[in-house]
């Protein structure tokens, strides 16, 4: 039967060629917007390397200090994360990262801008970087602070061109680094990994750094396992709950270990200095947002719909005539709906992929490697077999509705 | 005419409510992007009430100690006299570098990525405003429009209060009408209860002061005095060098350079105001445009989807105008009559919306966009969707207007 349907579907709406197209470029549009839209956020937060273990990585990525008359937010400092991060009970390794500064080299007269981000080196074994030449520093060289660097792809292009650039010097914010290892470039929405430049965190001009409660630094916990999750908060919070301020002005401190997510989403809805965060309310709003965005393409739909089943009140009535039950005749129509709104999905994922290739050249996101994978294209059929089902539905029903002796004739109501 | 067609949509009412909900669900699309749209076009317009070209800023990262960054810090603290002798030595090589016609401190400085807010209590009514700490220098390095009183200067430096400046939208704020000049800024207490720790005494207004750039939007500031050369105030952190005009990028890496030889184990950031800005727009207008292009293309699905369905209800009905040309109705009355009846569908759902909106004062958006802007918004959508629906009407209504009579009695 669903074959007889479907042979019957793809006639009904070659019968029908604007019709068909109007429907199809609306399905088309809506979905290329919303599998961008996946693909973006896949880009984000989805474990792509270097995050491989994403799903049992939490951060501490701000501290939120209030005093009577001034509240401010700001990274951790490396105090904070040195003293009160390392050891907590269920964390395989604490790596300590600065956020990434830009830094300008000259190059043969040129000037060029990079990232420059310090780390330590146990930063290279919570994140799994592709190594496209040499490796990372050791703790060794982080100990002694050797002046050496890590650089991505891009970067080793901008200063060496196609020449491999392990042992070379490069010079940056007046410091020169001996290269160590060249990596793949990472997209700068993959906050956590990104930069043009690593260098161990020792090499900083100055020693200001070890002392701040607050400065410019992202603590990254492996946990052993997401179950430890709460454990790890709680016991972080009682023990900054003992830090000794030796200032009068700041009264409390909030700093809490977050996922990535969990972080977005306190940056967007402004949920900083809260000890909970809320990263479900993120979702809810992005779920929401979506289904907004689909409410004015769905009730186009309907009404094309609705405008297409009238046309064929005749076929109907006599289908009815015949004996074809309302719910045959419902399933009939649903079937055929479904099926364009899968061909638009197809439709859109190949519009999709070109969409997402043209703001990969724009260079709008520095290394985006925006793609569509499986879980997209999963995700965007799915949302294809949904769209067409709601779309269908309404029509359907007011089809099914229609009566056999008025709909031979015409039923115009 | 009108009661003839209104009674034509009566019949089909069922088909016809989903489109009135089409074109009302894309009338409060069009209006929030032109909500969204006014409110970035109004922003480009204003004034930011300072002058970012030829300025770079210098951001400084001392070789500090924990305290000194701790704190917001006032015009006494005593900072570490080794530092400051370095500071000093910093601040006369900026100046005396050729192309740099003056130096001044802010910070955060505009379009800077930190944000300072003060919290005080005033009147028994809580206050948030932001504001940054500057020096006497940086009026002229910004051009600051002052419209009252003045800028800081030597004068007040035996004051025992901390002198401010503040923009006109906070003067307005906290004191309406009066003249905010020589006025106290913040409450006796703070709003955790305790006495005030300072007291900030207006010296100037400016005309306006906008931090975030064109794109954002307008906020109650105020300045609070600091010293450049204090190495424990927050001025010191952020320099704002007015260079003369052409001055190019590899000044920028030798004044860098040159700063650096002074303080070996300082770090220096020089980036010009320009740069920051337009990498500040470029941000803040991605998400406008991308959304722009989504509803651009939405009401474009609208307008195809529209005229199928009128296209489809013409074709559905050709007996009916068939009938009416036989009875002597021009083509121009039925391509009328077919316009007219899209056209009122679309006003009484559009209606619907207008009543809607000018119900819900949205989020304050009345506030800030002002009334007749408001208005003005609302009815500039309205037109336009009803130009979309006349204008995805037109095409069907040519077809309606060739059916030959013959033919289409024939048809039936």
């Amino acid at each position: 039967v669903l074959r007889r349907y479907l042979t019957l579907a793809l006639k009904v709406l070659a019968r029908r060629k604007v019709f068909t197209a109007i429907s199809l470029i609306g399905i088309c549009f809506t979905l290329v917007v919303l599998t961008v839209a996946a693909a973006l956020l896949d880009h984000v937060f989805a474990p792509h390397p270097p995050e491989v273990r994403l799903d049992r990585t939490l951060a501490i990525f701000s501290v939120e200090m209030s005093g009577p008359t001034y509240r401010s937010m700001s990274p951790a400092g490396y105090r904070l994360l040195d003293q009160y991060a390392r050891g907590l009970p269920g964390v395989e390794r604490l790596a300590i990262c600065s956020l990434p500064g830009t830094v300008n080299s000259w190059v043969d007269g040129r000037k060029v801008e990079s990232y420059l981000r310090r780390t330590d080196a146990d930063f290279w074994r919570v994140l799994s970087f592709d190594f496209l030449e040499g490796g990372p520093f050791a703790d060794g060289e982080v100990e002694r602070a050797s002046m050496v660097a890590v650089i991505n792809e891009s970067t080793r292009r901008r200063f060496f061109g196609e020449a491999p650039a392990v042992g070379r010097a490069i010079e940056a914010d007046g410091q020169r680094f001996t290269v160590v290892g060249v990596v793949r470039d990472v997209p700068i929405l993959r906050i956590v990994p990104f930069s043009d430049i690593w260098v161990p965190l020792t090499t900083a001009k100055s020693d200001g750094w070890r002392r701040g409660l607050r400065g410019h630094f992202w603590g990254l916990l492996l946990a052993r396992d997401r179950a430890d999750f709460p454990a790890i908060r709680a016991e972080f919070a009682s023990r900054i709950a003992r830090v000794d301020f030796q200032d009068e002005a700041v009264e409390t401190l909030v700093a809490v270990p977050d996922t990535l997510f969990a972080h977005v989403s306190r940056l967007f809805l402004f949920q900083r200095g809260e000890g909970e965060s809320h990263p479900e309310r993120l979702a809810a709003l992005l779920a929401g947002l979506g289904f907004l965005f689909m409410v004015l393409p769905a009730v186009n739909l309907v009404n094309l719909n609705m405008s297409r089943i009238l046309e064929r009140a005749p076929e109907i009535g006599v289908r009815k005539a015949f004996g074809a039950s309302s719910w045959t005749l419902v399933g009939q129509f649903l079937v055929e709906n479904v099926v364009l709104a899968v061909l638009g999905g197809l439709l859109a994922f190949v519009a999709a992929h070109f969409v997402l290739g043209a703001i990969d050249q724009t260079g709008l996101i520095p290394y985006s490697d925006l793609r569509l994978n499986p879980r997209v294209f999963l995700g965007g059929l799915a949302l294809a077999v949904v769209f067409g089902v709601v779309s269908g539905v309404y029509p359907a029903w007011r089809m099914s509705r229609l009566h056999p002796v008025e709909a031979l004739k015409g039923g115009t109501r | 005419v009108i009661r003839h067609a209104l009674r034509l949509i009566w019949n089909r009412k069922r088909a016809n409510l989903m489109l009135m909900v089409e074109i009302l669900v894309s009338f409060l699309v069009l209006f929030a992007v032109a909500t969204l749209g006014v409110f970035y076009a109004d922003g480009y317009r204003r004034p930011l009430g300072y002058e970012w070209e030829n300025v770079w800023s210098v951001d400084v990262e001392q070789n500090a100690t924990e305290r000194s960054s701790e704190r917001p810090a006032g015009p006494t603290d005593a900072g570490d006299a080794e530092a400051a002798e370095t500071l000093r030595q910093v601040l006369l090589a900026a100046r005396s570098f050729p192309g740099v016609v003056r130096v001044a401190a802010a910070f955060p400085g505009p379009w800077s990525d930190a944000q300072m807010v003060r919290q005080d209590e005033r009147g028994g009514r809580r206050l948030d405003y932001r504001v940054a700490t500057a020096d006497d220098g940086l009026a002229d390095v910004l051009g600051l429009r002052l419209t009252a009183g003045r800028w800081f200067s030597a004068e007040d430096d035996g004051a025992t209060w901390t002198p401010v400046v503040v923009n006109e939208r906070l003067a307005q704020e906290v004191f309406g009408g009066e003249d905010p000049l020589g006025q106290r800024l913040n409450g006796e207490r703070e709003p955790d209860g305790q006495p005030a720790r300072e007291e900030l005494r207006v010296v100037g207004v400016v005309d306006e002061y906008r931090p975030d750039g064109e794109y954002g939007a307008s906020v109650s500031f105020a300045f609070t005095r600091g010293h450049a050369d204090n190495p424990a105030s927050n001025a010191a952190r952020s320099l704002l060098v007015r260079v003369a005009p052409g001055t190019g990028a590899q000044t920028q890496e030798k004044l860098a350079a040159r700063l650096q030889a002074v303080a070996r184990d300082w770090s220096f950031r020089v980036t010009p105001l320009a740069e920051v800005r337009a990498s500040a727009n470029r941000l803040r207008l991605a998400p406008v445009v991308a959304v722009g292009l989504v509803a651009a293309s939405l009401m474009l699905m609208v307008a195809l989807g529209l005229s199928g369905v009128v296209w489809q209800s013409v074709t559905r009905r050709r007996s009916e105008i068939g009938l009416r040309r036989a009875q002597g109705a021009t083509a121009g009355q039925i391509q009328a009559q077919v316009l007219l009846e899209i056209g009122l569908l679309s006003s009484v759902a559009l209606a619907v919306g207008i009543a809607l909106l000018v119900q819900v004062p949205l989020l304050g958006i009345v506030d800030w966009l002002g009334a007749r802007v408001y208005l003005a918004d609302l009815f500039v959508s309205a037109a336009a969707i009803l130009g979309l629906a006349l204008l995805s009407g037109l095409y069907p209504s040519f077809i309606a207007a060739r059916i030959s009579p013959v033919e289409a009695l024939r048809y039936e």
